[in-house]
């Protein structure tokens, strides 16, 4: 399994969770709120852009609507494999983090 | 769009920007989500900071853009300048011609510009320049021409600025005679003595480097002088305060030092005085009838030019009814325009013709041109060895669009590099340019008009010379390329053809237009011109030679290697007066004027003038009333037999004693026009004293020894004076220094577009016969012989010789007729100079292209076929 970049990996957790109403603007949000930190565009474009690429996530066009001046949405939902690929992330990430102690990490937390 | 939406649409400059940062492709375009996310803000935190938001992004975005941008031309500008640093070794003899060609064509340009630059900078460092004036004078002479002179009278200034609102200021400007200075030991003649009114110095942009300007004229022995003058009389000493000595005569003190007078001032000093002196000694000078100062008046911003002119004038008019009954007019002049206008009486210094530089200007074009046309048909004709790159490289997914920009890149990379060779050549050979123009130009790299001139020249030579080619390079169709061997570019050579033709055509009429003007300079220095120029030294009357110049004439006269001496207040041709004559026979009418000079004892023998009857003035014979005319006013005057015949000059009854020959003593450019001669003998008044000359007709085959004996005769009359001689062939030669210039520069840029010519053209022979030389093989051994193979090859050179030589004929023989016009005395151009030229430049086209010919017509065939 093709291993994903944490940006990509955000961006796909946010469109899962927006179910029907993924697109650049809401995900952006989305990710923001997940991560508390702002977002520029262009960080969300790519990882986007990449993840229809890898056929993760699938991608359908709106009409257009007046409150974006006329401009078409890209409307996101994550594909099976996209799916699959989550439960390998979090899986993995559990295995990797299994057998550390938690007051391993106490004075971090 | 409702009103709900357009309140909450972004700034239409942002979006537009926008809009040209993300061009609709069709697909998703982030400018609808800054658009969505921008409403969201008007409506939570309010349109300000949404706004502020929304330019934040497009600030980003394009700083973004640039990047993107930046980082791609770079590689692709990378990979253009591999390619054409591959293509300049691989073919590296028609790359250095190309670049031959064209570092002399920017040679040319960068001179020739720095000094057409140079010429239109004159007058233009002045703070007020802009305002400042200069008054003319436009009168119609005796035959109703009308002459037009910088001279007006003196009080003009004053009245002026006191009547006309517009004046703001006014002031007088004089330059003085040659007058020796002095400073206890260091003793020289120096030019530019000048005279001036005090706010000369506020209107003119001269500044001091010490003194104040308040006190610079304090007194009327109070001067100021250049740091030049101050370096010389003063070395290092602090000049202020200090005496100078003028003429031997006066001690004026120094009130301040100016800077050096740049030198595209029309207006040149060292020595600046105020007029009070001469007022005092000569108050007839400070007149409203005598016209012999220059006023300049500075204007308030935005006047009405034509209404201070006619205010100007109506002042003349009520002081001098004599003008207004001549209809004096006054006119201003823009005091930039002094230095590029021709044709004004007694101007003060050089102009320069707008004609000239015009000339020059598109001389320099032509050339450039000419470097620009060898590329174009290297590049073209070398379309062939290039296709099948340009064939791959279309394949393999280039856009026309991109082959373009490599065509053209690679012309711009070439032409900088000729440019940077150019621009040290033409470093190295100002000073060379600068004995031709006169000048002193030096060219600053780093300076920012240059620079800017530069990337313009390098931009347009670039431009001109790759566009063609890359246009018809781009223009291939890679599958008809890489299928045969032929290029497109290489059959279609109808525009080389055109283009050598021009090349041939402008080379050949450059030609002509040196040799029309060197059989012209020719002509007047062979011209019989009527007088002994070689042998005329002439000095400038000082102090004691002019009262004693009887003494000065016997001791003189005592050496061998003297033949005559006599006294003059003007150079001979230089003319001050002209007067009313009658004579009997005359048809009543018009009244006549006629020049009428002044002269002493044994002029025309000391000038070397015959004398066709009659005789000069001699101290055996009375001189008064009596009158000298030359052969021109006795044909004029049409009497059998002047001499003894009297005349009338303004009303006295004079004699005519004597004719003489026509003389050039004026330029060729000027009629000989009937001449009077009476005689004066005001050699001991103060004028003669100031600006008299004695002329000593002198042994040519001992000149230095001539010289010698005049120096010692002028020590023992003149002990305090430096001595000084100049020759009338000087002045002679000074007369005709334009046409000098010209002469000296169409010499050296014709041989540049000669050079550049046969360079294109060898280049291109060189590359067809190469082209052609399966051709020849093939015509070889199917048995034509090696002379029927080079008229075959040399066939087309002769008719584009031939067809350049008709078109540029007439347009030489227009040109040049009416630069011939200019002179009243001047050669016609024959057919001969035509025809010759015309045999010349077959015989050049011959020898460029006679080496690659004879190669190929000599290979052996067997040579050329070997290889399929």
């Amino acid at each position: 399994m093709k291993l994903l970049s944490r940006q990509e990996e955000l961006v796909l957790i946010a469109v899962w969770r927006l179910q029907d109403n993924a697109y650049s603007v809401t995900i952006r949000e989305k990710v923001a709120e997940l991560t508390a930190h702002d977002w520029s565009f262009g960080a969300i474009y790519d990882p986007l852009e990449r993840l229809e690429k890898k056929k993760l996530l699938n991608a359908v066009f709106s009409d257009p609507s007046p409150e974006r001046g006329g401009k078409r949405k890209k409307m996101y939902s994550i594909t099976s494999e996209g799916l699959k690929a989550l439960v390998g992330i979090k899986n993995l990430q559990e295995s990797v983090w299994n057998g550390i102690n938690k007051s391993m990490l106490k004075n971090l937390i | 769009m409702n009103d709900r939406d357009r309140k909450y649409s972004p700034p239409l400059f942002a979006s537009q920007i926008m809009r040209y940062l993300f061009p609709d492709n069709g697909e998703h375009s982030p400018i609808g989500d800054f658009r969505e996310v921008y409403t969201g803000l008007c409506k939570n935190k309010g349109k300000i900071s949404a706004r502020i938001w929304y330019w934040g992004q497009v600030f980003l975005c394009i700083v973004h853009f640039i990047k993107n941008k930046t980082y791609w031309s770079r590689i692709m500008f990378g990979k253009n300048f591999k390619f054409f640093i591959r293509n300049f070794n691989r073919n590296r003899f028609y790359s250095l011609i190309n670049i031959t060609g064209l570092v002399i064509g920017i040679v040319s340009v960068i001179l020739i510009f720095t000094w057409i630059d140079h010429e239109l900078s004159y007058d233009n460092f002045h703070v007020n320049g802009e305002n400042i004036y200069r008054v003319l004078t436009e009168l119609e002479d005796e035959n109703g021409e009308t002459v037009t002179t910088k001279n007006t009278p003196a009080p003009l200034k004053d009245a002026a600025r006191d009547e006309i609102p517009e004046v703001v200021n006014a002031c007088r400007w004089s330059s003085d005679t040659r007058v020796p200075l002095k400073n206890e030991d260091i003793k020289f003649y120096e030019d530019g003595i000048s005279t001036a009114d005090p706010d000369f110095l506020l209107m003119f942009t001269f500044p001091f480097i010490s003194g104040s300007l308040d006190d610079a004229f304090i007194d009327k022995r109070s001067v100021v002088i250049s740091e030049r003058l101050a370096k010389k009389y003063f070395v290092d000493e602090d000049p202020i305060g200090k005496l100078l000595n003028w003429n031997n005569w006066q001690m004026y003190t120094i009130r301040g030092v100016f800077k050096d007078v740049p030198r595209n001032s029309h207006i040149d000093f060292d020595l600046l005085r105020t007029f009070q002196i001469e007022k005092e000694s000569w108050p007839a000078g400070f007149t409203w009838g005598n016209f012999n100062r220059n006023t300049y008046v500075q204007l308030a911003d935005n006047s009405d030019l034509r209404a201070v002119e006619a205010k100007l004038t109506k002042i003349l008019h009520n002081n001098n009814y004599y003008t207004k009954r001549k209809n004096f007019r006054l006119k201003l002049q823009p005091l930039t325009e002094i230095h590029i206008t021709t044709g004004i009486h007694n101007e003060i210094a050089e102009v320069i013709d707008m004609l000239y530089i015009r000339i020059f200007m598109s001389i320099a074009a032509v050339i450039l041109l000419l470097a620009c046309i060898n590329y174009i048909n290297l590049s073209t004709a070398r379309s062939i060895s290039r296709s099948k790159e340009i064939g791959i490289r279309k394949v393999s997914g280039a856009r026309r669009k991109e082959i373009i920009k490599q065509f053209l890149i690679e012309s711009l990379f070439t032409a900088m590099f000729a440019y940077i060779i150019a621009a040290v050549l033409a470093v190295i050979l100002i000073p060379e340019f600068n004995l031709i123009t006169g000048k002193k130009i030096s060219i600053d790299i780093f300076n920012f008009k240059f620079l800017a001139a530069s990337a313009i020249i390098l931009f347009t030579t670039g431009i001109a010379a790759g566009f063609y080619p890359a246009l018809l390079l781009s223009s291939f169709n890679p599958l008809s390329i890489l299928k045969s061997s032929r290029a497109p570019g290489s059959s279609g050579s109808a525009l080389r053809k055109i283009l050598v033709v021009f090349q041939f055509a402008v080379s050949i009429g450059l030609i002509i237009c040196t040799i029309i003007v060197y059989q012209q300079l020719n002509y007047i220095r062979k011209m019989n011109v009527g007088f002994d120029k070689d042998k005329i030294i002439y000095i400038q009357v000082k102090d004691n030679i002019g009262k004693s110049f009887d003494i000065a004439r016997n001791e003189l006269m005592k050496h061998p290697q003297i033949r005559d001496v006599s006294i003059k207040f003007l150079l001979p041709g230089e003319t001050v007066s002209r007067n009313p004559i009658h004579w009997q026979g005359r048809e009543p009418g018009n009244s006549v004027y006629m020049n009428l000079n002044s002269i002493n004892y044994d002029y025309f023998k000391t000038l070397g003038i015959d004398i066709i009857s009659g005789r000069e003035f001699t101290r055996e014979h009375p001189i008064d009333n009596q009158i000298i005319m030359n052969e021109e006013a006795a044909k004029f005057l049409n009497l059998d037999d002047p001499v003894g015949k009297p005349i009338w000059v303004s009303g006295n009854k004079c004699t005519i004693i004597g004719v003489v020959k026509n003389a050039h003593l004026k330029s060729l450019h000027y009629k000989i026009v009937p001449e009077l001669f009476h005689f004066s003998d005001d050699r001991t008044s103060n004028a003669m004293n100031l600006s008299g000359y004695i002329f000593i007709n002198t042994d040519v085959t001992d000149f230095a020894g001539s010289v010698k004996a005049v120096e010692k005769v002028w020590y023992e009359i003149n002990p305090d004076y430096p001595f000084e001689y100049r020759t009338l062939k000087d002045e002679y030669e000074k007369m005709y220094r334009g046409e000098n210039k010209l002469a000296g520069l169409f010499n050296y840029f014709t041989v540049i577009a000669i050079a550049i010519s046969c360079l294109g053209l060898y280049g291109l022979t060189a590359y067809t016969t190469e082209q052609r030389s399966k051709e020849i093989g093939i015509r070889k051994t199917l048995g034509a012989k090696t002379s029927r193979i080079i008229t075959y090859l040399m066939k087309d050179l002769i008719k584009w010789i031939f067809i350049a030589n008709l078109i540029i004929w007439p347009v030489v023989w227009k040109i040049m007729n009416n630069w011939l016009d200019e002179f009243a005395y001047h050669v016609v151009p024959g057919i001969d100079t035509f025809l010759l030229t015309g045999i010349v430049s077959l015989l050049i086209g011959f020898t460029t292209v006679s080496y690659n010919t004879l190669k190929a017509a000599l290979k052996d065939p067997v040579e050329t076929l070997r290889y399929e």
